[in-house]
């Protein structure tokens, strides 16, 4: 298709994410890039992993995106004793006719908020990102197929770290993007409290339905990805591994090991994602950098030495954002 | 009686001298053997001349022995007469303790046509196996020994040989022309020259008029960004446009080519990234802008290093 009508085609097709930003906007003050984030994964067709002190409006962002797009949501506590079953479902004996009903659990929605995922024991994370992947989920001899769109949106608290189950590095690696929730602005708390302690109920009004979402994310295949930006992508990933090749000596003994092949692929999809609710047919290096953090952070991870001298994963992204040359 | 004694008394000798005139001795050069080992078996005939010995063929005695080798009769003489030697090879293959039996030798006498025979004494001798030293470590079997592949040795000659020759061929007939040395020498020149010198290289290029516009558009703006990384000390090579054009409006001189620089490399990203197809005069306002850029910010004289090739004719 000519570019110049795919991308008539795309700005057309992408109007409802302003709609949807705003509609959000009503309630989530500021938060800007968690909401666009939370966009991405729905388009991506991902999922988020949230890091952020509570009260930082999580719960809220998602609650708000689920009612706004008329789909439904679930938020599950994650605790200590939390069983698979609780999450996925279980078979129930029906003494009545003696069979065994399937009763299905909180997974069965669009949006799933698993709240402080690292307090559950490893086989419920497991359980959760084995649905996450396969979107489906096998209860005794039935499988079901998961509702589409379905997002889950895990939240891991980084303060407390006593009787947690920290996520495995090939766990985290499932998840498309990694957003770090940091405090809002001084106007943002602001129009936030103001907001709070008015008697004004904000009513929410659906105005993307989950089969517009599925249509975008067809569609999000058309966005046009030039060479030099898969290569741009690929000398990104690459640095993350062999730094040296890229001049960053100095990072060699920072990385203990770089981004898997599936940030390369989330790297682009997030970047195309990017150019679609930009409402563009194409993506440019903005789009890739804009998103470069997101995907990388937990793909990435530093040596002791680098923790030792407070460089995080996120320093060593950036860095290498700055030495890669931009095609 | 007295007739009694003289009969005797002559019949006696005659008698011993008739038994003295063939005497025969068989035996082994030891009596253990191993499994294999060669058995020396030799048979001695003592006599004298008066008596001639028929060859003896005793394989059919020995049963269980393998004959390796027939001795051939080696005949010498001393005191008592001759000496005939029969030394023959045997061997066992079997552990036993084995007796060659006694050996008919047969012979005749000087004007004598009677065939008289006389047997040899038996032999006895043991053959045993291998001890298996059970508290030895088992060793290695030792690999068949490889001889010196001279072939090789000959290959690797001419081989070197014709290296050598190839050499001296080279030398004669090739090194010795005279061609034209590329010198490279570094010299000082402004950058803002520098840069348009670059961009006008680019230009007889003609790349978009061959229809290499996507590298057209993709070689002028890093000839500009390149401008901007030494010219305003900015990563310019390692921002997106967005980022560079953020950077160039907080540079006092930047500032100045603020819009141009916008136009420019937001004209190319859609060329680089977006396949789009720019008219002939965009590409030809690129160039115009491009100058434009480096024109004016030339705040001071910057100069830089560059690298300058010179052709100059070798010394013959």
């Amino acid at each position: 298709m000519d570019i110049v009508a795919l991308n008539e085609k795309i700005k057309n097709e992408s109007a409802f994410i302003d709609l949807l930003m705003s509609e959000i906007g009503k309630v989530i003050v500021g938060q800007k890039v968690m909401v666009e984030r939370l966009i991405i994964g729905l388009l991506g067709n991902g999922h988020i992993l949230l890091e952020g002190v509570p009260g930082l409006a999580k719960t809220l962002a998602i609650k708000t995106l689920a009612a706004a797009m008329k789909a439904k949501f679930q938020r599950i506590q994650f605790t200590p004793d939390l069983l698979p079953a609780d999450l996925i479902g279980t078979q129930i004996y029906n003494q009545k006719d003696g069979n065994f009903l399937i009763r299905k659990g909180p997974i069965f929605s669009n949006f799933i908020l698993a709240d402080e995922i690292n307090r559950a024991p490893a086989k419920v994370q497991s359980a959760l990102l084995e649905a996450m992947q396969e979107r489906q989920i096998t209860i005794g001899e039935s499988t079901f197929k998961l509702d589409e769109p379905f997002l889950v949106l895990a939240t891991q608290n980084p303060i407390e770290q006593e009787g947690t189950y920290p996520l495995p590095e090939a766990q985290v690696d499932r998840f498309m993007l990694k957003i770090v929730i940091t405090y809002p602005e001084r106007s943002e708390e602001l129009a936030i409290m103001r907001q709070n302690i008015s008697l004004i109920e904000t009513k929410i009004n659906p105005v993307v339905s989950p089969e517009e979402i599925l249509k975008a994310r067809n569609l999000l295949s058309e966005v046009y990805i030039d060479e030099k930006i898969e290569k741009y992508i690929l000398d990104i990933v690459f640095a993350t591994r062999n730094p040296k090749q890229f001049g960053l000596n100095s990072l060699a003994d920072m990385i203990s090991y770089g981004a898997s092949p599936r940030a390369t692929i989330n790297l682009a999809i997030g970047a195309k994602a990017m150019a679609f609710i930009k409402r563009r047919g194409y993506v440019i290096p903005e789009d890739v950098r804009a998103i470069c953090l997101d995907v990388l952070r937990h793909r990435v991870a530093v040596t002791y030495e680098a923790e030792a001298e407070e460089i995080t994963s996120e320093n060593v992204i950036q860095e290498i954002l700055n030495k890669v040359v931009v095609p | 009686m007295v007739k009694k004694f003289l009969f005797v008394l002559i019949f006696i000798p005659v008698l011993s001298l008739f038994a003295q005139e063939i005497k025969v001795t068989a035996a082994t050069d030891t009596t253990d053997y191993l499994i294999g080992d060669y058995i020396k078996y030799s048979l001695t005939i003592q006599t004298d001349e008066n008596v001639f010995i028929i060859n003896p063929f005793f394989k059919d005695s020995l049963k269980s022995i393998d004959v390796i080798k027939y001795g051939d009769p080696v005949v010498s003489e001393n005191q008592s007469g001759k000496l005939i030697k029969y030394e023959s090879i045997l061997s066992r293959y079997d552990s036993a303790e084995v007796t060659i039996p006694e050996i008919k030798i047969e012979y005749r006498t000087k004007n004598d046509t009677t065939l008289k025979s006389i047997l040899s004494n038996a032999v006895t001798f043991n053959v045993h196996s291998v001890p298996v030293a059970m508290k030895e470590e088992i060793k290695d079997i030792k690999p068949p020994i490889r001889l010196f592949n001279y072939l090789f040795i000959i290959y690797i000659i001419i081989a070197l040989v014709l290296l050598i020759a190839g050499y001296f061929i080279y030398k004669k007939y090739f090194k010795n022309k005279p061609q034209p040395v590329i010198k490279s020498k570094v010299e000082k020149i402004p950058l803002h020259k520098l840069t348009l010198s670059k961009l006008e290289k680019l230009e007889k290029e003609e790349l978009w008029q061959k229809g290499f516009v996507k590298d057209y558009h993709s070689r002028i703006t890093e000839i500009i960004r390149d401008y901007f990384e030494k010219q305003f000390n900015l990563p310019a090579l390692e921002q997106t446009t967005t980022d560079l054009l953020k950077l160039l409006s907080r540079h006092p001189s930047g500032i100045k080519v603020l819009d141009i620089t916008s136009k420019f490399l937001n004209n190319a990203d859609l060329v680089k990234f977006a396949k789009f197809i720019p008219l002939e005069n965009v590409n030809l306002e690129m160039m115009t802008q491009a100058k434009e850029i480096v024109t004016k910010t030339i705040t001071a004289q910057k100069e830089i290093e560059a690298e300058v090739e010179v052709k100059e004719a070798a010394n013959v």
